[in-house]
Parts: C-alpha cells; structure tokens; sequence
C-alpha cells in the first residue's frame, strides 16, 4: 500500500469569486439569505441561442490588479483563480502585504490543487473570431497568416489559452507556492478533485498546506454547446422542482487553505471544517448522461462516507449537484435515496442546491459549494434552494427535505458535497465540523455515539 | 516505502507506430523526429489556412481493429489514440480491456491539448454557420477529460477517472496519481499514461503567442523543439497481489513519485526527484538512488518530437521497457518531466516517477509469454 503519514487535513482559509460577490463574507451572506445571482448573459452575443442567462459576474474587477503579477494579459479563469487564492491565503492568515505566501511553513510544501472544465481555453475565441472577420472582409481565400509572432515576455497579444497549466501555475509562481501541482479538468467534479487530491497530499505529508479548489469563466462555446443540447433553462435553475427545464452557466472560482490540523492548530489558525473523506468513481456510461440507476453516484457517495469513516445516519445535510436538469437531478435523487433512503436515518435529511443561486460554476461548481458546506458547517445553516415552487414528487421524497425558501438553522456535524460531470466523472468529499468525530471509525453505521 | 503497485503492460501509438516494439526501436535507432515530414493542419469552417509544421505525427492506425466500430466515429484524434494506446496496453499486460461497470478499475490520462480541436471548431461553427451549425455530437469532445472518459466507457472501466493538465509534467502526475489510487486502495487497476495530438487551434495559438513551433523553415522558439510531436502511451497499472493472482507478468515496479513547481532557481527537479526517492525510502545519493533520468525530456525530443502533455508517459513507458529488458544497468529508474524554461513564464510543473526493477520479471531482450491478444 502506498503509505502516507494519515494527517488530518483541515480548512483554515477560503477564498471566493462569484456571481454573488467577493470574498467569503460576501458570497455566504448572499448564499444563506438564497440570494439569485443569474440573470442576463453579457459576455457575448447570445441573440441566436434558446436562452440569454446564467451566472456571469458582473463588472468583474480583481480586489487587486491583475497587472501586478506581471503575466500579461489574462483569461477570466486566471484572473478569478488568481483573486480567489489570494483572498483564501489571507484569510487563513498566510499571506504578506502582497499576497505572498508567508508564516511558518516552507513555500516548497505549499502547493496548489485546481479543477477545470475549459480553464484558460476561452482566451481562444477572441482570435477566432478576429480571424473569421478577417477572412470574411477580404472575401477571397488569404495567405497563410499563422506565422510566428514574437512577443514581449511579459506581454503579448492574448494569454496563452492553449497551455491550460496556468490555471493552476499563475497562482503559484505569483504566491510563492513551490509544493505539489495539480491541474485537474475532470468536468464539472475538478472542483470537488482538485480538493480532495489537495487533502490527500496534506494527508501523506507530500505537502504542510495546499491552496485547492477551482476556476472557471462563461464560455461562448460551452454555451453553444449546452445550447445544442438544449439543457439550458430559458430562466432560472429549478433543481428538484417539477418544472425544471435545465442549467444555467456560470463562472466564478473558489479556493480553500488546506492544512494538516496539527500544523494549523500549532500555529493559532481557525479551523472552518475538517476534509474527512472523498470517493471518485466512474460512470462508465455515456458522454453526457448519467448512469441512469446512478452507479458512480452512488459508488462515489458511499466510498467518500467510507474513508470519511461514517455511515449514513452520520451526514446532516446534502450539497447536491442539482444542475436543474430533468434527467440528472433524478438521476441524483435516486442516488441519494439508495445511499441515505431505507431506514437509516431518524429524520428527514436536508438537501441543498447552490447552482439554483450561481448557475453551474463548471470546474469551480464543486469548489464553490465546498466553500459553501464549510461556512455551513461553520455556522450551523443549510442555505436554501432557490426557484423551487413545486417540488418534484419523484424526487428527494421521504428521507429527505429539500431546504428551500428560507436557511435551516441547525448544528452540522457532517455535510456530503457532490460534483457529478460529463463523461462520468463523480466525485464526492465529506466534511465534518471540527471536534465531531475527531476519530474516524471503522464501519458505515451506529456512529451517532461518536459525536 | 512505498510497494505494492507494478506495471504489467505498455501500449503505444506515436510517430514510430503502434506497439511498444516500435517506441523501443524508434529510441534505439535514434531516428530523429526533425526528419519528419510537413504537414499543413486542417482549418475549422471559416478560419484561414495556417503555415505548415513539421510534426512527428501519429503513424496511420485503424481506431476499429482496437476499439470497434461502434462509436467511434465521433471521437476526437485525442480520444482515438488514447483509446487505441489503452487496448495495446492491455493487450500487452494480458487483459481483456473489457469490464462490466467495474470500479476496480480506472483510468488516469495526461494531456494538454486534449479536446481543444472540438472546442475551436464547435466555436468556430458557429461563426460560419450560427447556432443550428454547431454539432451536438462534437460538444462532448470539447473537454480535457474526453479521452479518459471515453476509455472509461469503451472498456466498462467504472473505477476512479482523472486527468491532469500539468503541461509536461501531465503524463507523470497521471501515472503518478493511479498509481496512489492504487495504493489507498481506491483501484486494483489504472490504465494510465499521456496523449498529445496537435491540432489547428493549438497550433496557430501558439505561434500567435510566440510559443511556436514556427513554420519548417524557422528556427525554433527559445525553448521549444523545432518539431512537434503527438503520442498516446498507457501503462497498465496493477495492484502486486492482483497481478500474481491473475499470474501477470510484472515489468517494473512503481516505487515513488514527486511533484513541485517553480522557477528554475527553486529546482523543481532536484525537489521533485527527492521526493519520489524519499516516497521510495530512499535517501539521497544512496546507492541505486538515482537522481539522472534514463530517458530526459531532450532524448524523448529528438526521437518523438515535443509530445508536450504525454511527454512524461513515453519517458516512462521507455524506462519500464528498460528496466524490464535489462537495458537500463541500475535496477531503479528515474523519470523526470519539467516544461522547458520560458522567458518570462510563470514557471513549471516538474513530475518525478522512480521505478523499480521487477522481482519476478523475466530478463530478456523482447516481449515473452503473455496472455490474451498478440500487440
């Protein structure tokens, strides 16, 4: 077996960029009120598409300029990855006057973990579009036109889109974060992977502290894509609901200061919540649909849980992936009710869907709504789920109570995050609330006595 | 220490052919890839045409012989090869590639370009054509992780799935991530590797940004090889006790693996080198503790062409196959991916993977005794 030291990971910072303002205070005031951040796309022309919405951040300007990093030009993914790990640094206080890494731990054990769904490839379109224009206004066929063109090393005439490293390499050269790498484009899961290869570095001792969550910009051409599959809400998202009628885009990143507890308690850091345990398993199946009985769902669900070493009585409440869609949000549902359904709970389990709010944040989808569990867990408050006036009665029936309309305010001891994506990639992560279940435990069941 | 995780299969598709014999003749005859021909990318629907390259381009391949026929018609070039790459390996390692839906088995792909062709065309349809002009069937083929997922659905493998876009470094981190799936006990097996296939839209965006490689003629860009390369390389990826009771014949073993980033001054290589070799239990400069790649990034270069994302792949792919013909004299092997140094750049990923001689592998000087389909 590969042989890790088993540290437990916790989160002690985190950083976000949404559709619902900046910064972690910002972002859970708006998510716990259920605040809509979604309305009408302005990034690019959506005039011939079935719908005009999603979750664009408005007017998007860095809490600190992106030219002082001197990366030249950059994508929206960039920028946002940039600003959300800067903010998460600071707010676990590890961060200098210019958001360098700082504090006691050496920046080659410091490392950055990021998830993705198309990253820094939008920077593509502008060019591609120039170049369509181009060959239109001559109207003939032209000379090749692609011959090298030099640029200043700290300019240039777009980012370099082509080269989906950056996401995760501008924070890290521009933070001072030498450890451990990771860029993870597992669809609309690296948000939720990207975390929980992040812990597991933390966990083996390959790294002391690990910046990890997700980025993602609105994309002309993920919205041709959802388009022509016809996934896309006309309106708002509906998760759950009996008329739902599909997604919304968004973009946004967020990111979470990882570090093992030992290390972060020594150093009087605050610790938010504790990484418990993660499951990825696949699909197998299809492209675009999901299994329809759900087994990566499921496999994932119950795998996190284990390594978490909990049951499912143990979980309080449920960040569902809820994209809205007919097929996935049943498909979901049946999950849940395979993990958590039959008797295994005394009470109705609270259920809660950040994308009605944010639209789907793509690879940050799944960063985002951990950053949403940990202040959740925090707090003690389930955010609701918003645009839900009509339950679905096929969905999230008996064992289960879809928070809507207002915030349940309860103590959290675990709360599941699920990030199901395209070509079937799944990934789960449980976070527990410090001082619950401090020892994990082995088997999946009666583990109410250890809270 | 690390243990428990062998290698018992190799595929390969690149410029030299398919199978792994072609990769080792292809490094043993050090035919150079900058004897490549020219090629001129295809253009997406209404963008210009683009200067040619000189590409060291995957040797033709019929996808069906490995894959079957049935959908893979809409795959992308990624897609294929990675598909067709798999099945070698496993052919190699004596499995079937074919699964029911089990979660024991995974997949973990490294790429860079991987989906960005159907990404600038679905775009570029659009442009030409409006929204009814945009291929549904092409949308699923946008994204990096398209050709580990459609592994994953080709063979039932219903195990952990990942890909990693580290640059160069993603072929090692994909390896170096099955092979800790492995190890926690998440996989008994992880088909795993790299895949680069250059494409008009990483082609012409990289010139735009002075990144090359440049039109034939040109000299290289500082950093980059004048010759481009594509490659899709798996490893099969075992759990040691899995692969004895299935009788499999192991070529190496995985001993540790490291990751670090950073502009040169912080050298990210020595650091990552050190952590695999610590993750191995191996100190520094102790005997069999080595700290030189049997195959650096310039010999893989020369041979193949700059295979950017699936770079580190075929440097493993030649180490093992090294390790396991006796070719390489030491019976521990480094495998070390940084990006080239970029003026001005933000700095790399650098991956490091140490393998092992195999305990029970057989000394000899070709493929010998496998189980299932000839590669």
């Amino acid at each position: 077996m590969w042989q890790g030291l088993g540290r437990r990971v916790v989160v002690t910072g985190i950083g976000v960029v949404s559709a619902l303002g900046t910064g972690a205070d910002q972002f859970w005031a708006a998510v716990r009120q259920g605040r809509v951040g979604t309305g009408d796309v302005t990034l690019f022309d959506t005039g011939d598409c079935l719908t005009h919405r999603g979750g664009q951040i408005r007017e998007w300007t860095p809490p600190w300029p992106d030219e002082a990093y001197g990366h030249g030009p950059l994508t929206r993914s960039e920028s946002f990855a940039l600003a959300a790990t800067r903010l998460a640094l600071a707010d676990g206080g590890l961060a200098d006057g210019h958001g360098r890494l700082t504090g006691p731990y050496d920046d080659t054990r410091v490392g950055a973990s990021f998830g993705i769904v198309v990253g820094n490839r939008p920077g593509i379109e502008a060019p591609l579009r120039a170049a369509y224009a181009r060959e239109q206004a001559r109207g003939t066929p032209s000379a090749p036109v692609s011959a090298p063109v030099p640029h200043p090393p700290s300019g240039g005439l777009a980012p370099p889109a082509h080269n989906p490293s950056r996401i995760s390499a501008l924070p890290a050269a521009s933070f001072g974060l030498y450890g451990p790498n990771v860029l993870l484009p597992t669809a609309c899961a690296a948000g939720n992977g990207a975390v929980a290869l992040a812990a597991d570095a933390v966990a083996e001792g390959r790294a002391d502290a690990m910046l990890a969550g997700g980025t993602d910009e609105l994309s002309e051409a993920m919205f041709l894509m959802f388009t022509s599959f016809r996934a896309l809400s006309p309106d708002v998202v509906r998760p759950f609901d009996t008329h739902r009628a599909g997604l919304l885009l968004g973009e946004g990143s967020a990111v979470l200061l990882l570090e093992a507890e030992d290390s972060a308690r020594a150093r009087g850091a605050p610790v938010h919540a504790v990484v418990a345990g993660h499951g990825n398993v696949s699909d197998a199946h299809h492209m675009t649909a999901p299994h329809p009985q759900g087994h990566g769902a499921i496999r994932s669900m119950r795998a996190a849980l284990r390594s978490a070493g909990l049951g499912p009585g143990d979980i309080d409440c449920v960040s569902a992936h809820g994209t809205g869609t007919p097929a996935n949000d049943a498909v979901e549902a049946a999950a849940l009710a395979e993990v958590f359904g039959g008797g295994h709970r005394h009470a109705p389990l609270p259920v809660t869907a950040l994308k009605s709010l944010l639209g789907h944040a793509q690879g940050a989808a799944g960063a985002l709504a951990a950053a949403a569990c940990v202040l959740a867990l925090r707090d003690g408050v389930v955010p609701p789920t918003a645009n839900v006036t009509a339950p679905d009665p096929r969905c999230l029936t008996y064992d289960f109570e879809l928070v809507r309309e207002r915030p349940l305010s309860r103590p959290l001891r675990a709360v599941l995050n699920n990030a199901f994506g395209f070509g079937g990639n799944n990934c789960c992560v449980v976070f527990t609330r410090p001082g619950a279940a401090a020892e994990g435990a082995e088997g999946t069941t009666g583990a109410e006595e250890r809270w | 220490m690390v243990t428990g995780v062998v290698v018992t299969g190799v595929g390969a598709l690149t410029s030299a052919g398919l199978g792994h014999e072609a990769l080792l003749r292809r490094a043993a005859d050090g035919a150079p890839a900058r004897r490549e021909e020219e090629r001129t990318l295809p253009a997406p629907p209404g963008q210009p045409p683009t200067a040619p390259v000189r590409l060291a381009a995957l040797a033709p391949y019929d996808p069906a012989e490995h894959l079957g026929s049935r959908g893979i018609r809409t795959l992308s070039a990624q897609s294929r090869a990675f598909g067709v790459a798999a099945v070698d390996a496993c052919r190699h390692a004596g499995l079937a590639a074919s699964w029911e839906q089990d979660p024991s088995v995974g997949i973990a792909a490294g790429t860079t370009s991987g989906g960005l062709e159907d990404y600038a065309g679905l775009f570029a349809a659009r442009l030409a054509r409006g929204v009814s002009g945009v291929n549904p069937a092409q949308g699923p083929q946008t994204g990096l992780n398209a050709p580990a997922s459609a592994v994953s659905i080709l063979t039932g493998a219903a195990g952990p799935n990942l890909t990693l876009a580290t640059g160069r470094a993603a072929g090692l981190d994909a390896l170096a991530a099955a092979a800790r799936a492995i190890g926690s006990g998440a996989a008994t097996t992880m088909l795993a590797g790299g895949v680069q296939v250059l494409g008009y839209a990483e082609l012409t965006a990289r010139r735009r940004t002075g990144q090359g490689p440049g039109p034939a003629t040109d000299p290289p860009a500082p950093g980059f090889t004048a010759v481009a390369g594509e490659a899709a390389v798996v490893l099969v990826l075992e759990d040691e006790a899995a692969a004895r009771a299935r009788r499999a014949r192991p070529l190496a073993r995985v001993l540790g693996a490291g990751s670090a980033f950073g502009p040169p001054v912080t050298r990210p290589g020595q650091r990552a080198a050190h952590a695999a070799l610590h993750e191995a239990g191996l100190a520094r400069g102790a005997p069999g503790a080595p700290l030189a790649p049997a195959f650096p990034v310039s010999a893989v270069d020369a041979a193949f062409g700059d295979c950017a994302g699936a770079t580190g792949a075929v440097q493993a792919a030649l180490t093992v196959l090294g390790l396991h013909h006796r070719t390489l004299p030491d019976d521990t092997a480094l495998v070390l991916t940084s990006e080239p140094a970029e003026p001005g750049g933000p700095g790399g990923c650098t991956a490091a993977l140490l393998f092992g001689r195999s305990r029970t592998g057989t000394p000899s000087t070709g493929p010998s005794h496998e189980r299932g389909h000839s590669v």
